[in-house]
């Protein structure tokens, strides 16, 4: 993608700096306080050289110049020449009045508007040069020290000599003056790719400068998307591809497609999710600084999420930005009303910022210096975009590189990020490669609609969480009317089971162990009444066999007495018949057998 | 070069058109003076000057911005070399070397003209 003279990138120039011989002068740069062009070009404009700007018309070729005499003045004292081929001096500061420069402010001797319009009714006879623009510059550059000028539309004059030699010779006399002159120049020059002279103009500007950037549109449905590539770069390694670029309040913003990843500050602080039960799981929160990617479905409370995470952090005094694309935050404050979530209480006090911001009609550029300059202004702690995908899943070619730069000047700064996706029901893998974005993102949340007897539940789960322990459960998201919490499914019987599915099996499980323990408590009853009864006939049992007992004795003794008694009566009665000698002993034995009967 | 630098040239006093008066033309030619432009510029008007008036006078100027780099901002000189005719009716302004004697006549006769 790259050109070969940038592959020893990422390690700058620095270090080649140190290779170079002592003999040549390594080229010194002149920031342009266009952060990501600063950064493509490791520091800025070649200083003391020339620098063409080409580009269609409406390209932003004037605004890049200016913007740069004006950053040169503010931060580095350095006067500068502003040299128009093609627009009064009026309409140029007309085009500043809507950016916040303050361009009136700048004093007319720091920074010189010239107007080197040739007046509507010159009659061109042969060939002229540039020499006395240039003397007279000279002559303004010794009043006021300037070191910085941009020719703005040069190809309009020098096109009027028709002859390339001759539009060389010019251009060379520029680049020999700046040189002589010590000044630092842009030249902004239009292009139109179609015509043969244009290219052949554009061919001999990239021979005579020394860093050549070109500004390029392209319409993507109704909305233009602006690129800007560094094309040449003497004596410099460069970022060669085309990166995203925009013109805003501030004017031209690059946003260089390569962020700079890691030397992120790094916290061990917490943020609260604003749901318990997903603190707990996350082991305290959200890692402070951390990226957070909510994916899932329409409607799987993904805003609501989006939401919990602001309120807690605007409940705990710290600051929030939430941006919403194509909901007005009007609607977004009156919805959450339903989950208990009260955002108006925090606008109100000046922790929230809403920003609601319109996809079509804004490139993704655009949308993020919108949401960037949000950030600047309101300082926050939590950022929070939904959905991120109105970036990254655009046709823009650069929507991607945009909603990473996002994430990483987020990361920056230590702001812990939130971004919502739109993703599909699809299986698992389905939705890693949907996203580029969650590749980036520290935490993944995924949000699926599970379809259980006709109805559906949110099911929550961690896809991943760097830098924390977390559980591989999917948890049942539930919704009401004092926020959001995370519920335990109900996992058993080999079945995963969620809402009023969930709950009924919990009730069942109920109603069958109540019937459970009705039935052993009946059962023991009986049981304990059956043993009672038992126990009682048996004590009326041994109560019985004792009184038999007792009434055997009784016979037995009684009986005896009769044996007895009749026994002396035998003896008296033989003794008074005398007929002791007959029979007296059998009678005992027949007796003895009845008591034995008994 | 200086010496020659601001003079004034009268081509011809002889006939004088318009109850008596000179027409006076201004001419203000910037240069920059050793680039070959200029010094071809200076040769052309002074060959056109030379031939072709009879009734006008011509007060001519000749600017060098090198020398006088001021006088090139405060003129609002962008290309050199220019010329700058002020007439009585009308003000032209030619840039270019002035190679075209045909068309250098022409101008210089429409700033003349009193029409």
């Amino acid at each position: 993608m790259r050109k070969s003279s940038a592959k020893q990138r990422p390690g700058p120039l620095k270090v080649r700096k140190s290779g170079r011989g002592a003999k040549h002068q390594p080229i010194r740069k002149k920031s342009t306080g266009i952060i990501g062009f600063d950064q493509i070009t490791d520091g800025g404009l070649p200083e003391g050289r020339l620098t063409a700007v080409i580009g269609g018309p409406g390209m932003g070729k004037s605004l890049f110049g200016l913007q740069y005499l004006l950053h040169r003045l503010r931060t580095a004292g350095e006067p500068g020449l502003f040299v128009t081929f093609e627009e009064p001096i009026d309409r140029v500061r007309s085009n500043l009045a809507g950016l916040d420069w303050d361009f009136d402010s700048v004093p007319e001797d720091q920074l010189t508007l010239i107007d080197a319009r040739l007046p509507a009714d010159t009659v061109q006879v042969g060939s002229f040069d540039l020499t006395g623009l240039l003397a007279g510059l000279s002559a303004r550059k010794a009043a006021s020290g300037a070191s910085n000028v941009v020719f703005d539309g040069i190809d309009l004059l020098i096109g009027s000599l028709n002859d390339e030699h001759l539009e060389r010779r010019e251009l060379a006399r520029i680049d020999e003056w700046i040189r002589e002159e010590g000044m630092s120049a842009i030249v902004t020059v239009k292009a139109y790719s179609s015509s043969e002279r244009e290219q052949k103009r554009a061919d001999l500007i990239q021979y005579l400068t020394d860093c050549v950037v070109r500004l390029e549109g392209t319409l993507f449905h109704a909305t233009f998307s602006r690129t800007l590539r560094v094309m040449k770069y003497r004596g410099s390694g460069f970022a060669a591809n085309a990166v995203p670029m925009a013109i805003g309040q501030s004017g031209v913003e690059v946003i260089p497609a390569e962020a700079s990843r890691g030397g992120y500050p790094v916290f061990a602080e917490r943020v609260s999710s604003g749901v318990p039960r997903l603190d707990a799981i996350l082991g305290g929160g959200f890692i402070r600084g951390s990226s957070i990617l909510v994916s899932g479905a329409p409607g799987t409370a993904k805003t609501s999420l989006a939401v919990s995470l602001v309120a807690a952090a605007c409940a705990g005094g710290r600051k929030a930005v939430f941006v919403s694309f194509d909901e007005s935050d009007v609607q977004i404050v009156a919805n959450m009303k339903s989950i208990g979530v009260d955002l108006e209480r925090h606008v109100a006090s000046g922790h929230l910022a809403m920003v609601s911001l319109r996809s079509s009609g804004n490139s993704p550029e655009e949308c993020f210096l919108k949401v960037w300059n949000s950030v600047q202004r309101h300082g926050p702690h939590v950022l929070v975009v939904d959905p991120l995908s109105a970036f990254s899943d655009t046709a823009y070619p650069f929507a991607y590189v945009i909603a990473e730069n996002l994430i990483d000047l987020a990361k920056s700064k230590g702001i812990t990020f939130l971004g919502t996706s739109l993703l599909g029901q699809g299986g698992g893998e389905i939705e890693i490669s949907a996203s580029h974005v969650s590749t980036i993102a520290d935490t993944w949340l995924h949000v699926s609609y599970v379809v259980q007897n006709g109805e559906r539940n949110r099911a929550l789960t961690i896809v991943k969480s760097r830098g924390t322990a977390h559980s591989n459960q999917v948890r049942e998201l539930a919704l009401n009317g004092n926020g959001l919490d995370l519920v335990d499914v109900y996992a058993g019987e080999g079945k995963v089971l969620l809402g009023s599915a969930r709950v009924e099996k919990q009730q069942e499980e109920m109603r069958t162990e109540n019937l459970e323990e009705i039935t052993y408590k009946r059962r023991k009853f009986e049981l304990d009444h059956s043993i009672a009864g038992l126990k009682a006939r048996a004590q009326e049992m041994i109560e019985e066999l004792a009184s038999k007992q007792r009434e055997a004795e009784l016979e037995e003794s009684a009986e005896e007495f009769r044996i007895a008694s009749r026994q002396t009566a035998v003896t008296q009665r033989g003794l008074i018949r005398r007929q002791a000698d007959d029979t007296p002993v059998p009678l005992r034995p027949r007796i003895q057998r009845t008591g034995q009967k008994l | 070069m200086s010496a020659k630098a601001v003079q004034t040239r009268r081509a011809s006093v002889a006939s004088v058109k318009s109850g008596g008066k000179d027409l006076e033309i201004c001419l203000r030619l910037y240069v920059a003076s050793w680039t070959p432009n200029s010094q071809r510029a200076e040769a052309n008007l002074d060959a056109a000057l030379r031939e072709f008036t009879e009734s006008t006078v011509y007060r001519v100027e000749i600017i060098d911005v090198l020398a006088d780099g001021k006088r090139a901002v405060t003129d609002s000189v962008i290309v050199t070399p220019t010329l700058v005719a002020l007439g009585p009716k009308r003000r032209l302004v030619m840039v270019g070397d002035l190679s075209d004697p045909g068309k250098l006549r022409g101008l210089l006769e429409a700033v003349a003209s009193l029409g």
